[in-house]
């Protein structure tokens, strides 16, 4: 049996759309990665999951219950950390944990310790003064104090600095090993390929692609723009499909042994250099070109 | 249980301080009383000299102020059946409205409770502040009738006035739930709401003008709940009180109904 599973499901506000026809499956103790860009209907299909909004049509089920009718049931087993941090800004870290702990059975408040502790979070201190990042801590040790068997998580390293992104990282991967199952929606595909076994690719409310995170290897390429009045010298040894060139910037994707790259490019005079992930734009829209063909 | 006890903590400060405020604007008028009653003859033809129609809108036609009831329900149709009433509005928009236009609802309702539930806990810890309130000022002004009073005075007609005072304050709370509960987005439910109980303590006032008007009094409890009236007579119409049960039960059954199927805009 999935753990979750949507199908054909549409959220419409008024006219505007929210998503249309989304259909997924997520099965048990895996690391589910929902990937989309702002905007894609990610936190409306979480919102659905969740039961903080109905769907307009179609049906969500979450451990083969009903997410309209039995959201109570099934929440009881979902941690969930949200994209933007709200909660009650004139309380402490603590009075709120302990608010969050009242709602489930059986909360050990040890683990509770252990998390805040995990987090760097000082339980004393008044919500409102908390950063960004530390709010979003709040969130992730809220969500996981009940020990759920399904995690949400809507863009959770929004915020974190990147030792407790790795940090969250290694906590969800230690979930993992204890069955937990995990739905990330991320806006980040290096995150997604790292951390996922499965994704659903998102954007503009529909689901473009399904599948197994290898399916995403291709696209491990880096792309690279550099500046250099030895151009010529460059595209001689580089020999590079596919280059764009500027006056005196080149840019092309590269996939090759990176170090291969950084040697060759050691030779050259070099004035300016970007070396970045494919955006996620690339990356749809080589799905679509792949639907077209 | 919880959201009752989470929601009681976080208001009953609030609820103290509105509390306080009002048990001393009762003792400022209050102790006033005394020399005011030497004059009541005085007073009484001052009153003769006024415009009949500001009388009538105000409940002081006829109205005999050496009795202390009679003085301290005029003067509460302001500082309790109003203020009272603006009390639980902005109470019971802190409540809920805040919880959705802070975007709090996203924590609370993905926990695992019904909506329904949320909401009926909710609307106790509420009707508790209120209730508190009102018993709160109700033994004051109890204690502050016992010391100033200058002749024998009817507790019952007391004990109704309060009555209906609370009555009236419940209402509005479950009526202004409803209200949150129907509104899409939370930017002006609190204006509104107070708004709303501006015009219906006017149009009670205006259902006393003229006959024309005086179908009215059935669509506003500020009419029901008309605090000199019912020191006057010494008792609250039996129509007033089923109305009353009817439009809670209606209010709240339909809050319920719809919270559990409302979409929450974040």
């Amino acid at each position: 049996m999935s753990v979750i599973e949507t199908r054909n499901l549409c959220k419409y506000y008024g006219k505007h759309r929210g998503i249309v026809d989304v259909s997924f499956s997520v099965e048990e103790g895996e690391i589910f990665g929902f990937i989309g860009p702002n905007g894609a209907g990610k936190t409306t299909t979480i919102r659905i999951l969740l039961g903080l909004i109905f769907p307009t049509s179609g049906t969500a089920r979450i451990f083969g219950k009903d997410c309209t009718r039995e959201g109570h049931e099934i929440r009881k087993e979902i941690g969930y950390v949200p994209g933007e941090v709200n909660y009650y800004s004139n309380v402490t870290v603590d009075e709120l944990l302990n608010y969050s702990a009242s709602f489930y059975d059986r909360v050990d408040k040890k683990y509770i310790k252990e998390l805040c502790e995990i987090f760097e979070l000082d339980p004393k201190k008044k919500f409102r003064e908390l950063s960004t990042g530390n709010k979003k801590k709040v969130a992730i040790v809220q969500a996981l104090l009940h020990k759920p068997k399904l995690l949400i998580c809507d863009e959770p390293t929004n915020g974190l600095d990147p030792i407790m992104q790795n940090r969250l990282f290694e906590i969800i991967r230690e979930l993992k090993g204890q069955g937990t199952t995990i739905f990330f929606s991320s806006h980040i595909l290096s995150e997604v390929q790292k951390l996922c076994d499965e994704f659903a690719m998102i954007k503009e409310g529909k689901v473009v692609k399904t599948g197994k995170i290898e399916q995403l290897a291709g696209f491990n390429y880096k792309s690279i723009t550099l500046q250099s009045r030895q151009i010529d010298e460059l595209e001689r040894t580089l020999k590079i499909p596919h280059r764009r060139i500027d006056d005196s910037t080149i840019s092309f994707k590269y996939s090759g042994d990176i170090n291969e790259l950084l040697k060759k490019l050691s030779e050259i005079q070099i004035e300016n250099i970007w070396i970045e992930d494919p955006s996620l734009e690339e990356l749809f829209l080589s799905f679509y070109e792949e639907g077209e063909r | 249980m919880n959201v009752y006890t989470w929601e009681m903590k976080r208001n009953i400060k609030t609820t103290i301080v509105w509390m306080v405020a009002l048990v001393l604007v009762q003792l400022m008028y209050i102790s006033v009383y005394p020399s005011m009653v030497k004059d009541t003859e005085l007073l009484t033809r001052m009153m003769k000299l006024m415009p009949k129609a500001f009388l009538r809108i105000f409940g002081l036609e006829d109205l005999d102020f050496s009795n202390i009831l009679n003085y301290q329900a005029s003067i509460s149709s302001i500082y309790v059946t109003l203020v009272g009433s603006i009390f639980a509005v902005l109470l019971t928009c802190k409540v809920l409205a805040k919880e959705e236009s802070e975007k709090t609802a996203e924590f609370l309702l993905s926990k695992p409770v019904k909506r329904s539930n949320v909401l009926l806990q909710k609307i106790s810890s509420t009707l508790t502040l209120i209730l508190t309130f009102d018993l709160v000022i109700c033994v004051s002004s109890l204690l502050m009738v016992e010391f100033f009073k200058q002749g024998a005075v009817d507790y019952t007609r007391f004990w109704l006035f309060w009555l209906s005072q609370i009555l009236l304050h419940l209402t509005v709370a479950n009526l202004v739930f409803t209200i949150i509960v129907l509104v899409k987005r939370q930017d002006s439910t609190t204006s509104f709401s107070i708004g709303m109980t501006f015009v219906l303590y006017i149009l009670a006032m205006a259902s006393k003008l003229t006959e024309k008007l005086e179908l009215l009094k059935y669509l506003t409890p500020f009419y029901y709940s008309e605090g000199i009236r019912i020191v006057k007579y010494g008792r609250m119409e039996p129509v007033f009180l089923v109305i009353y049960f009817f439009l809670n039960l209606a209010v709240v059954l339909s809050s319920l109904f719809f919270y559990s199927k409302k979409d929450i805009y974040l």
